[in-house]
């Protein structure tokens, strides 16, 4: 035998057991298509490219398109380079003036006199793709009747006695989209007797439509309709009509399986029931499941024993409690949940209070109007003034009016103070905005669609800081032995009043500049000034009533703005899910951002119709398809060996939630601990951490396997995936840090701000020094404080 | 006049390209209706077509059988994994659109071999690279001692019991080399020898499993 062959033979089984390669099952249906005999599928291409004449000239450029489609056809087709053998030459000009020439008459042709006369098969059904447009249409009829009409993006209704196109949206318009496939998005089917019977349009997936197996493979022109996407795009509802429950269930679902579809993600599978109430006890009421609950929900047979018991867990105590402090941590600055309640008691009476509204059905909107109005008494032991001024002392500490009006565009409104605080945040909403604006790319993107008042820019930031300027936290430490120290450790008297001596409050521009901030609201309402002086009152008097008018109005403006809603939305939504439907930092995670920002946006509405309904919100989100996903948890290994595209996978499906993610810290400044741990593993962190299996033979290999294989922490794990493959939008986010030649100082901070709109601390950036004096590149080092900030 | 002018611009051969499209048009034309009718029946892309390949209904089958074995030879003849799958699936369109006359299964996966082999070749040749091998015939006749007429299936079944039989030493290294794509020297380090060691090592254990094998097809 030739050893050379045998020898080949021997590795490519040797490959094939022990590399785990098996051969990928071909696909019979692609089969299929590809035996068309491609002089047939000429002619049936020329004939939809006569019958395409009929339609608006959007879609008739596809035909010109060939380059495009027949790269997306080899792409498709899953040949790889082979399926590029029949890749045109670009057309010349003369070749699509001719082409268009020989269409136009021969549509010209067909429509005056042919089309009426063609049977019902001429063209059963067929799928166009272009770079930039995707048509579906089918005529099965004798009596084909065709309606066209155009507004904005192209329309496409044709119509047959059996069924008829009813609305065609295009693919959608993200810019931002980087994919070059444009996908069908809606194909409503409206029975022909609908008129007659009444029935309601009836939305199909592309799998259900009658011309499944319309399939022609000509000049790339015409292609599988397996080609294009699966689902339609939902409607995302209008604000003027309350959602049932069921219904927004189903909106959430649609918007989440079209976002998956889209991106080509396969959700996990969903969890049994067990699972799922284990799961919601934990994320509604903050407590395990109880031996109690669990039989009561698994002794209820009915079909919705889901909601049933979600009604049940959401009336009672511990869901308020749990609420209240998701809702506290949401509207302070940084996560103080965990906190010892004996360590302040201020906090306990702001909880306490906020309970109670709760209970009381109060609504959110309510509830923040009446903490942004709040003077009181702080003290510890005494209960004088009110409650919810803790709010105050909290943001305001020691009078930093800027720090506190970050705490409102950031907690109440959910956008990045910090940012707004030194930049233009929004380019599409902010018109001054100077060509050298120092971060245009950290607007929101599609936020300005709703409302301008969603993207506040840096003289709103400053505007809004002239109204907090008049609230005032005087803090008087205390006498240690006056203080009841089993129920405090807090020895300071704080009290939230109006500042008598409100004046004039000036900011830098990027010129460098300053500018006098005037007193009115993003939305252009004035309010009164410091300098507005009242005729028969004292200045203090003039003062104080002006910043208690003023601060009613900021409520009001703030509260009204969807901003607000969306915040609402998005710390309920992530509670539940453990991170946020859109995050802050838009950069980080740039994947269906559309999606969610539409979602989002949709569920803010439907969260003020309902009055802020928390109850029902929780309730609809734990019932959606996406909480009900199984959790992938790979191990360590797998974030080091893994491919680059492996973990962007990965990560596309759990920021889509398409699978659940359990253990998400959804602020963890753990840079100390990343760069202790970095220093440990012998300033690699990548390169070093063993992979391998450990041997065990005697008690000795087991303190090797200490010193060698470091423990890995959610944290650290999490730092690897983000080191190995940091998001686009943020490295270049990062390059462009780079060359504004910051210093390293304020590099450290711009990266901190992102993650909880607080600089570093002192230790924060004496870690971040080390880090940079171990990678001795700033770029590498930035990149992995970014890796351990973002959530 | 626009003929000539373009004439000198572009060709002939373009001008002939350029009109294409008017000869199909007018050919379209004159076709009429109802032969579009016709055509679209005939060719099965009206929607009525009832089952996937109307001119051979076995082709599933077919394809189900030999696949694996087509697969395996495009891999042991040097193809790499996502290549092999490419070559399958263009080894079995052409089959399909000029069908066989099926004699049995051993001739049947012949002739497939024989079509994936030119496949590979017209790819390679395309590539600027050259074959694997450059004796089809002898390959074929080595892949059939091996392979046998189950697709590879008893060799790759021999295989695993042959692997068994080997050092633990051999068997991590192998597994080294073709699970994790290690180098000569990451296995040479793993095992504590050098990696002229490692290379003889993996040699010896080679032809210890293609000995084993071989007995065992016997």
């Amino acid at each position: 035998m030739n050893k050379t062959n045998s020898e080949q033979i021997l590795d490519s089984f040797l490959s094939e057991r022990l590399g785990h390669e098996v051969a990928k099952p071909i696909d019979l249906k692609l089969l299929q298509t590809r035996t068309v005999d491609p002089q047939k599928s000429e002619r049936l291409t020329q004939a939809v490219h006569a019958a395409s004449q009929k339609w608006p000239a959007t879609i008739q450029s596809n035909f010109d398109s060939r380059q495009s489609v027949s790269s997306k056809r080899s792409r498709v087709f899953g040949a790889g380079k082979h399926a590029q053998r029949g890749k045109r030459r670009k057309p010349t000009i003369w070749n699509r003036t001719l082409y268009l020439l020989s269409g136009v008459a021969a549509g010209a042709i067909l429509a005056v006199g042919s089309w009426s006369l063609l049977p019902s098969s001429f063209i059963h059904s067929f799928v166009v793709n272009g770079p930039d447009k995707s048509v579906v249409a089918s005529t099965s009829s004798d009596e084909v009747s065709v309606k066209e009409k155009q507004s904005g993006d192209a329309q496409l209704s044709k119509q047959s006695p059996d069924y008829r196109i009813a609305e065609f949206s295009p693919g959608n318009s993200e810019q931002n989209d980087t994919s070059s496939t444009k996908l069908v998005d809606a194909v409503e089917l409206v029975p022909s007797d609908s008129k007659a019977s009444g029935s309601s349009p009836e939305i199909l997936s592309m799998e259900q439509l009658p011309f499944t197996k319309s399939l022609a493979i000509g000049d790339g022109s015409i292609e599988s309709r397996q080609l294009m996407g699966d689902l339609p795009k939902p409607r995302m509802t209008s604000s003027e009509v309350l959602l049932d429950s069921p219904d927004l269930v189903a909106l959430v679902d649609d918007q989440m399986e079209y976002m998956w579809n889209r991106r080509k993600v396969i959700a996990t599978p969903s969890i049994p029931d067990e699972q799922w109430i284990e799961r919601a006890s934990i994320r509604i009421t903050g407590k395990p499941l109880s031996e109690q609950d669990k039989e009561s929900f698994l002794a209820d047979k009915a079909d919705n024993r889901r909601e049933n018991w979600l009604d049940q867990v959401t009336s009672r105590d511990d869901f308020y409690r749990f609420w209240t402090s998701r809702f506290t941590d949401a509207i302070l600055p940084n996560a103080q949940s965990l906190e010892p309640a004996i360590s302040n008691p201020s906090r306990t009476r702001f909880k306490q209070w906020i309970a109670a509204r709760l209970r009381d059905s109060t609504s959110l909107d309510q509830i923040v109007q009446e903490i942004l109005v709040a003077q009181g008494d702080l003290t510890p032991g005494t209960s004088a003034g009110s409650p919810q001024a803790y709010w105050w002392a909290e943001n305001a500490a020691n009078n930093d009016h800027s720090r506190a009006t970050s705490g409102i565009a950031s907690n109440l409104l959910g956008q990045r103070g910090s940012c707004i605080r030194c930049h233009d945040s929004n380019v599409i909403a902010n018109s001054d905005v100077k060509p050298d604006s120092p971060t245009p790319s950290f607007s929101p993107r599609g936020s300005a669609s709703r409302s301008r008042l969603q993207a506040l820019t840096r003289s709103d930031y400053w505007n809004l800081a002239l109204v907090v300027s008049g609230i005032d936290v005087s803090v008087t430490e205390l006498d240690p032995s006056s203080v009841d120290t089993q129920t405090t450790e807090d020895t300071n008297k704080r009290t939230v009043g109006y500042n008598k001596s409100w004046n004039a409050l000036f900011y830098e521009q990027a010129d460098r500049t300053l500018v006098a901030a005037q007193s009115k609201l993003p939305n252009g309402m004035e309010l009164i000034s410091p300098t507005d002086k009242r005729e028969g009152s004292t200045e203090s008097e003039n003062s104080t009533e002006s910043i208690e008018k003023n601060l009613q109005q900021l409520g009001k403006w703030l509260t009204s703005t969807p901003s607000f809603d969306e915040r609402q939305v998005n710390w309920v939504w992530e509670s539940i899910f453990g991170q946020p439907l859109q995050t802050r930092y838009t950069l980080a995670d740039s994947v269906g951002l559309v999606e969610r920002r539409e979602l989002l946006e949709a569920l803010g509405a439907q969260f003020r119709r309902s009055q802020f309904d928390l109850r029902k919100l929780v309730k609809v989100l734990a019932l959606t398809k996406a909480f009900n996903r199984q959790v992938v948890q790979s191990d360590p290994v797998w974030y080091i060996t893994s491919t680059p595209q492996e973990l962007s996978e990965y990560q596309n499906r759990q920021r889509l939630f398409a699978s659940y993610s359990a253990s998400m810290d959804p602020s963890f400044r753990s840079i100390a601990n990343v760069t202790t741990w970095f220093r440990k593993s012998h300033n690699s962190v990548l390169g070093q951490l063993n992979t391998q299996q450990p041997k065990l033979q005697n008690s000795a290999d087991l303190i090797a396997i200490e010193q060698t294989t470091p423990q890995v922490t959610s944290a650290q794990t999490q730092f690897i995936v983000r080191s190995r493959v940091l998001p686009t939008g943020l490295s270049s986010e990062v390059d462009r840090w780079l060359k504004s030649s910051m210093r390293w100082e304020d590099l450290v901070d711009h990266a901190f701000y992102l993650s909880d709109d607080t600089a570093a601390t002192k230790e924060e950036q004496s870690s971040a020094r080390e880090l940079l004096s171990s990678t001795r590149d700033r770029r590498q080092a930035i990149h992995r404080i970014l890796a351990s900030q973002l959530p | 006049m626009e003929l000539q002018s373009l004439r000198k611009q572009t060709g002939w051969k373009s001008i002939l390209r350029l009109a294409k499209p008017l000869i199909i048009s007018g050919q379209l034309l004159s076709l009429g209706a109802s032969q579009f009718s016709l055509v679209m029946k005939e060719d099965g892309l009206d929607g009525s077509s009832g089952t996937d390949f109307p001119d051979w209904p076995e082709a599933p089958l077919f394809i189900e059988k030999h696949q694996t074995g087509v697969w395996r030879f495009l891999r042991a003849i040097g193809c790499d994994s996502s290549l092999a799958d490419d070559l399958t699936q263009e080894t079995f369109l052409a089959v399909l659109r000029k069908p066989i006359e099926i004699v049995n299964d051993a001739a049947s996966a012949s002739y497939l071999r024989r079509v994936a082999y030119h496949l590979l070749v017209t790819s390679k040749r395309r590539n600027s690279r050259t074959i694997v091998t450059s004796s089809m015939d002898v390959f074929e006749r080595d892949w059939v001692r091996w392979a046998g007429e189950d697709s590879g299936d008893t060799a790759v079944e021999a295989l695993e019991n042959c692997f068994e039989r080997l050092t633990s030493r051999a068997q991590l290294a192998l597994r080294m080399r073709f699970s994790e794509k290690a180098t000569r020297e990451e296995i040479a380090i793993e095992l504590g020898i050098t990696e002229h060691g490692a290379k003889n090592l993996m040699q010896r254990a080679k032809r210890l499993l293609r000995d084993c094998i071989e007995a065992k097809l016997k």
